[in-house]
């Protein structure tokens, strides 16, 4: 390879040292990785994956045994209000996943819902012009069969807890930052 | 060379009825399979800064993922695709299978007893058997009709000509410093000087890497390779066939883990034959088995470090470095054999 391929590939630090007068070819040289650097770096990763397997320092939760406490504004499940609705269909025109579908109740339309489908955007929660949706924080939804997941007018104006199995959460934590490890849990109350 | 518990003593047929269903066969096989893949799991979960299975049995940290695993496999249907050619596909596995086990029956693997069937060389023929494995799992993907299996079984192929070769020399260099072909003399020449590690490095070395590439651990683990061919050449099977499948490797790392214990880290060595054979058949089987499933914990662990080779570098490596390393060790041992201990 000639040099001038390099020189324009080079590190714009090194450019500089050279035009400061430094020795091209050792620049070069010590901007290269040693021989011995695979063994060492081999080395390290092992050493590395060594200390997490001695010393776990684990980021994730121990879920469902325990769960995050998700912040207030969560988007988790919701209901419809059937008597504030206003059967304008706006939900179901904007949803992105085609998750609403409207029937028919006392001559208004109601939206229902597909969990299967949804995919939690909230587009729908925003776009109500009567806010006829109340909001939970809750996902931790079980559902053994597939039918299950599309709702009924009737399930629809319950709260979620209400109709959907949930599984019990032993414990609930919430996330901290850690300079160290980079999250922590820590319980609440 | 005297084995005590030849044909004639009485409980010969109950040794080798143990040998082969109970310590170093089929029983030790299943639970260290589990185990062992169990282990995988947890240590990639480990470095991975997350848990690892643990929903089944949680009292013992998930160690029985692999058994809810196995009952769900052979739960599933088990469809045999219309284009595969039906005797090749179903035998392939099943044969892979075999001829991983069978070594097992020629392995001394206690002080003082012999292994079922008995013969002089049995290293050449523990090697012979061995390396005709690799030939079902190319059938399995030639027979699956699936550009991924065959494209993963081509691989086998490239990987098992250039690994097996260093595995074979390397192994067979030591049979110079021993002086000997028979697995048991090699344990009782190790008891007289070093262990085989000592003795020749360079063998070990080779030895152990090529058993990566030969059980399809990383970076070996190309042929089947699941980010780029789903499952190699096992893609087309399903239920309980895709078990075995996923399974051959893990026994394949045992059978030769085995190996490698006996010729390199001196067997059942710190103890010898007491005379007592119930004494001697479980002491010595536990000592060798401690000895492999260490070695096939660092195995696993390596799955968590490394990332996959290419197929051209590991071909490369395969080619070059192994192969010179395995060629150091043929040297090594006859400057051992011929200078220093004669
Ligand atoms: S949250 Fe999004 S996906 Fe779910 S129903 Fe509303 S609009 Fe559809
Ligand atoms: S947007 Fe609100 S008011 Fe309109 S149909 Fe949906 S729930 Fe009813």
């Amino acid at each position: 390879m000639s040099l001038r391929i390099v020189e324009e590939e080079m590190d714009p630090e090194i450019k500089e040292l050279i035009e400061k007068g430094f020795d091209k070819t050792k620049v070069l040289k010590v901007s290269l990785p040693k021989p011995g650097a695979v063994v060492q770096r081999n080395v390290d990763a092992l050493l590395t994956g060594f200390k997490y397997v001695v010393k776990p320092m684990r980021l994730t939760i121990d879920y469902p045994y325990k769960a995050v406490e998700y912040p207030e504004g969560y988007r988790g499940m919701f209901r419809v209000d059937d008597n504030k609705c206003v059967g304008c269909s706006l939900c179901d025109v904007v949803c992105p996943a085609d998750a609403i579908r409207l029937v028919l109740k006392d001559k208004k339309k109601v939206p229902v819902i597909n969990w299967g489908r949804c995919i939690f955007c909230y587009f729908c929660v925003d776009i109500c012009p009567v806010e006829a949706f109340e909001t939970t924080k809750y996902h931790d939804a079980v559902f053994t069969r597939f039918e299950d997941m599309l709702t009924t007018l009737e399930e629809f104006t319950k709260r979620p807890e209400d109709y959907v199995p949930m599984r019990k959460i032993g414990k609930r934590y919430k996330v901290v930052i850690d300079e160290y490890r980079g999250l922590r849990y820590e319980p609440v109350g | 060379m005297v084995y005590i518990g030849p044909l004639e003593i009485p409980g010969r047929l109950i040794y080798d009825f143990l040998h082969i269903f109970i310590l170093p066969g089929f029983g030790a096989i299943l639970v260290l399979v589990i185990l062992i893949i169990w282990a995988e799991r947890k240590i990639a979960g480990l470095v991975q800064l997350r848990y690892g299975p643990l929903h089944v049995s949680r009292r013992i940290g998930g160690a029985l993922q692999l058994v809810a695993d196995l009952i769900r496999y052979s739960l599933q249907e088990f469809i045999v695709p219309e284009n595969v050619d039906k005797i090749a596909y179903l035998m392939a596995p099943a044969l892979a299978l075999l001829f991983a086990v069978i070594p097992i029956a020629f392995m001394p693997t206690a002080p003082g007893i012999a292994p079922p069937i008995y013969v002089e060389p049995n290293l050449l023929l523990i090697l012979a058997v061995i390396s005709l494995a690799p030939i079902f799992v190319i059938v399995t993907g030639v027979a699956s009709d699936n550009k991924f299996a065959f494209i993963g079984s081509l691989r086998e192929a490239f990987l098992m000509i250039s690994y097996e070769i260093p595995f074979i020399i390397s192994i067979l260099s030591t049979a110079f410093i021993y002086g000997t072909l028979d697995l048991y003399k090699i344990v009782e020449a190790q008891s007289k000087a070093f262990l085989g590690v000592l003795l020749n490095p360079f063998a070990a070395l080779v030895a152990y890497i090529a058993i990566l590439r030969i059980t399809g651990r990383f970076p070996f683990e190309i042929s089947e390779a699941e980010s780029e061919l789903v499952m190699g050449p096992y893609t087309e099977y399903s239920g309980l066939m895709y078990g075995v499948a996923m399974g051959i490797g893990y026994i394949k790392l045992y059978v030769y883990t085995l190996l490698f214990s006996i010729v390199f880290l001196g067997g059942w060595l710190p103890i010898s034959s007491t005379g007592n054979i119930v004494f001697d058949y479980i002491l010595g089987n536990i000592i060798l088995l401690i000895k492999a499933s260490i070695l096939m914990l660092i195995a696993v662990f390596l799955r968590s470090v490394y990332p996959r080779y290419r197929i051209d570098q590991a071909v490369r490596l395969g080619w070059s470095l192994i192969l010179i390393l395995s060629g150091a060790a043929v040297a090594w041992s006859l400057i051992i054999r011929l200078i220093i201990w004669r």
